[in-house]
């Protein structure tokens, strides 16, 4: 897994690309605290390049997202593969984040 | 659609490193597509056999990565079955409960979602402690 990083207008941005599961959680955890923890309340998480996601990746964004709304942030995600959606849907992940179809959707929301 | 699949057993024994995940879901994503299961029932099995397994890695041995742990696969043309067993500590799924999403995500309740993803992505989820000093989980998933 590697994750990319660059800020616009609207959102701090955090592109996750290959696979997160319980081996690549933990890096993912410690960047995205670390980014709230710089300052940022408004994330968008990337997942155009994310191939796959077990209950490690959805804990990650879950304590991401706690941690930010009680800054009064908010963490959003794009580009969600159809069979990560269905992750999302399953797990009953879909109410607390906004997600976009595109990241141009996203930025121009 | 799984009838001309003859019946099968394949086993994979690893150790208990999360970096074995991904050969873990390449294993159970191979034997769920030669049982003639739709990409998105084969997406589901390798999802429950991840978390299973890392349920094994996180409770069973505490991350250690040398413990050893088997993945057997039957194919029976009815039902596919996964055994995951492992020889760590004793694990009681009573201990871990079924989240209540609405407190899930209320509270800080980070437990149990594995669990509770196997249940919705599997038919059946057994667990079955120490036989012959070994703890096990089968998951199954019927033919249609």
């Amino acid at each position: 897994m590697d994750i990319k990083e660059e800020k616009n207008e609207k959102y701090f941005v955090l592109s996750i690309v290959g696979r997160l599961d319980a081996s690549t959680a933990g890096a993912f955890e410690e960047k995205l605290l670390s980014v709230i923890d710089s300052g940022e309340k408004k994330l968008l998480i990337n997942f155009g390049e994310l191939d796959y996601i077990s209950s490690s990746g959805l804990r990650v964004l879950l304590v991401g997202a706690k941690k930010v709304k009680a800054l009064e942030g908010k963490i959003a995600l794009c580009d969600l593969k159809s069979h990560i959606m269905e992750v999302f849907e399953i797990a009953g992940f879909t109410p607390i984040f906004d997600i976009y179809s595109t990241y141009e959707e996203a930025i121009n929301s | 659609m799984s009838e001309k699949t003859k019946p099968f057993e394949k086993e994979l024994i690893i150790k208990s490193s999360t970096d074995n995940l991904s050969v873990i879901r390449d294993f159970a994503k191979n034997a769920a597509k030669e049982s003639g299961f739709s990409d998105d029932e084969v997406g589901k099995i390798v999802l429950a056999v991840d978390e299973a397994c890392t349920n094994v890695i996180k409770h069973a041995y505490k991350y250690a990565p040398e413990g050893e742990m088997s993945v057997k696969i039957i194919y029976d043309t009815s039902k596919f079955s996964i055994v995951i067993s492992d020889e760590g500590a004793d694990f009681d799924p009573g201990l871990i409960p079924e989240p209540n999403l609405k407190e899930y995500h209320k509270q800080k309740r980070i437990g149990g979602l594995g669990m509770f993803l196997m249940k919705k992505l599997m038919d059946e989820v057994i667990y079955r402690e120490k036989v012959n000093n070994k703890n096990e989980v089968i998951l199954v998933k019927y033919m249609v």
